[in-house]
């Protein structure tokens, strides 16, 4: 079968599954999804930079902690928030040093570009952790989860179901942009530019304007993330910049296949679903969770949605 | 005389203490081929990869339609009707040879972007025009990497005629082909002229001579000889430089 149907296919079977969530699940466990659907987002808005612009960023980090940070700095301390106001400030705070950032490391490749994003990152990570902004080492606290203020209403977004709701739309709002941007004409020369840069220069496209612009969407995608993040939890710290949230949420991308817009959705639910579930087996489920990644870049190295493309479509050449 | 479509004045590139190109001057005329001949070395590639705005030169100016594009980027001078090909086959993977000359076809302004290659209508149309010039029309659902290599040669040049171009620049198209695909892109190149100035480098002298209006021999980087092929066979100097033959 198609890969291009199976993402598809995918997407609905995932879209479906987070609208019954709320249906099925309560507590914890709405909690639980609820983390896992933002990280899902992470992971979606790094594939699409990973992926189609073959740009390997470990800095995506800063720009979902930058915002997170934005938020919890412009959130009012007594009263609720509006969303619109604040993720506004947010998004476009992460999608500005996305572009800073860009703009310099983009000329670099390979190797060099992930050394660039990295050193970017641990500047914002430091950035917060070493002076007085934002609370230094403690972090800050959010005290309010905002609230959503449509014509005529003002939904709280304090319940967990509720809020889980609305990081549902917004997460699937970032899934289908990518979805959409892959499809695109735009995507075709991204992936033009990582397959034969010469050759997509000589057809009149600038690759680095191009990535770019690319890099700058996906800083902005993870933004939305992090503002979910700090309004899910209340609280901000300068971990959320760090390089390994950056290199957890690469290995969600590739495990899950960089290549398609699902697969770092299924990354993400797979690996937190294996941290929760052997972290209530073992102490040691870290070594699980390690062993299972192994085993994915062995059995998948492609990932697990082209893994399942591939044997879907050998299945059928069978039986034909 | 016309004025040239394009113009290249006292072109150098030197890379260290080498002088690639040595103040080259060349003129392009519209439906004119000029070939570029000379023994490997001679700075052919190097001329070529300056005037695409590969290579910046070193000293010297490049103007297209009476317009200094010397310092302008690739990408610029192709959406400025430069268009070329490449040595060695560049085909894009994964693309449908339909798809990668699309791409060459698109007009990427506005909403063109954003909406899918394949439902740009004027891009399709113009791509597929281009793949029937050069005979891809019932090949244009085949993976471009799964290609022959004369049919990538002839994918390439439809990616570039879908750009359009003013000025074509060929470099080796005739590398590696066989006698059949040979004929069929020098009887392609011939029909090509009619709409844009052509460049070609290429090492098949005999195809330079049938095919070429004017002829610029380079050796160790300098122009030696430009004229029409008579006058370049006849030149003692060329004969001596690049034809192996000594002097009377």
């Amino acid at each position: 079968m198609n890969q291009d149907r199976i993402d598809a296919g995918l997407l609905l079977v995932l879209a479906a599954g987070a609208v019954l969530v709320p249906f099925v699940w309560s507590g914890y466990e709405i909690k639980l999804a609820t983390t896992i659907t933002i990280q899902a987002g992470l992971a979606v808005a790094l594939g699409f930079v990973v992926g189609p612009a073959g740009l390997i960023s470990v800095g995506h980090a800063a720009f979902y902690g930058l915002a997170a940070y934005l938020f919890a700095m412009t959130a009012p301390e007594s009263e609720p928030a509006n969303v619109f106001s604040t993720v506004l400030i947010a998004i476009f705070g992460a999608a500005a040093f996305a572009a800073f950032v860009g703009a310099v490391s983009i000329r670099s490749r390979g190797l060099y570009f992930i050394l660039m994003t990295l050193a970017f990152g641990q500047l914002g990570y430091h950035f917060f952790h070493d002076t007085g902004i934002g609370g230094s080492a403690d972090g800050a606290y959010v005290n309010f989860r905002p609230e959503l203020h449509l014509p005529g209403i003002v939904i709280s977004l304090d319940n967990a179901a509720s809020f889980y709701q609305f990081v549902s739309v917004v997460v699937l709002a970032v899934v289908a942009l990518s979805w959409w941007l892959r499809r695109s004409a735009f995507g075709s020369i991204l992936v033009a530019a990582r397959d034969n840069e010469t050759r997509t220069r000589a057809f009149g496209y600038s690759p680095y304007v191009i990535r770019l612009v690319a890099f700058v969407i996906s800083g902005a995608m993870a933004g939305a993330m992090g503002y979910l993040t700090a309004a899910q939890h209340g609280f901000v710290a300068p971990q959320m910049l760090a390089w390994q949230n950056s290199a957890t949420v690469l290995v969600m991308v590739l495990i899950g296949g960089k290549d398609t817009t699902s697969g770092p959705a299924i990354g993400a639910i797979l690996l937190l679903l294996a941290e929760e579930i052997l972290q209530r087996a073992t102490e040691h489920w870290l070594i699980g969770v390690g062993l299972i990644v192994v085993a994915v870049v062995i059995l998948a190295p492609n990932g697990i949605v082209p893994y399942l493309a591939h044997a879907l479509r050998s299945r059928r050449v069978q039986h034909a | 005389m016309p004025e040239p479509a394009l113009r290249a004045s006292n072109l150098s590139k030197r890379f260290g203490g080498l002088v690639a190109v040595d103040r080259v001057d060349l003129d392009l005329f519209a439906a004119e081929v000029h070939a570029v001949i000379g023994p490997n070395g001679a700075g052919k590639t190097t001329l070529l990869a300056m005037l695409a705005g590969e290579l910046a030169p070193s000293a010297g100016s490049i103007r297209l339609g009476g317009h200094d594009v010397t310092t302008q980027s690739v990408e610029a001078r192709t959406r400025s009707g430069i268009g070329r090909t490449f040595q060695r086959s560049a085909v894009i993977p994964r693309f449908r040879a339909l798809d990668m000359v699309r791409l060459a076809a698109l007009e990427p302004a506005g909403l063109a972007l954003l909406s899918p290659l394949q439902a740009n209508g004027s891009a399709t149309a113009r791509a597929r025009t281009a793949l029937d010039r050069v005979g891809l029309a019932e090949r244009e659902s085949v993976a471009s990497e799964v290609l022959s290599h004369g049919e990538k040669r002839r994918l390439e040049i439809a990616a570039v005629l879908a750009l359009e171009p003013k000025i074509l620049l060929l470099d080796e198209p005739l590398a590696g082909l066989g006698a059949d695909e040979s004929r069929d892109v020098v009887a392609l190149i011939e029909t090509l002229k009619r709409d844009c100035a052509i460049m070609l480098i290429e090492h098949d002298i005999d195809v330079v001579f049938a095919l070429a209006d004017r002829i610029t021999v380079l050796d160790n980087g300098r122009a030696i000889a430009c004229g029409a092929p008579a006058q370049v066979r006849a030149s003692a100097a060329v004969q001596q430089a690049y034809l192996g033959l000594d002097e009377p």
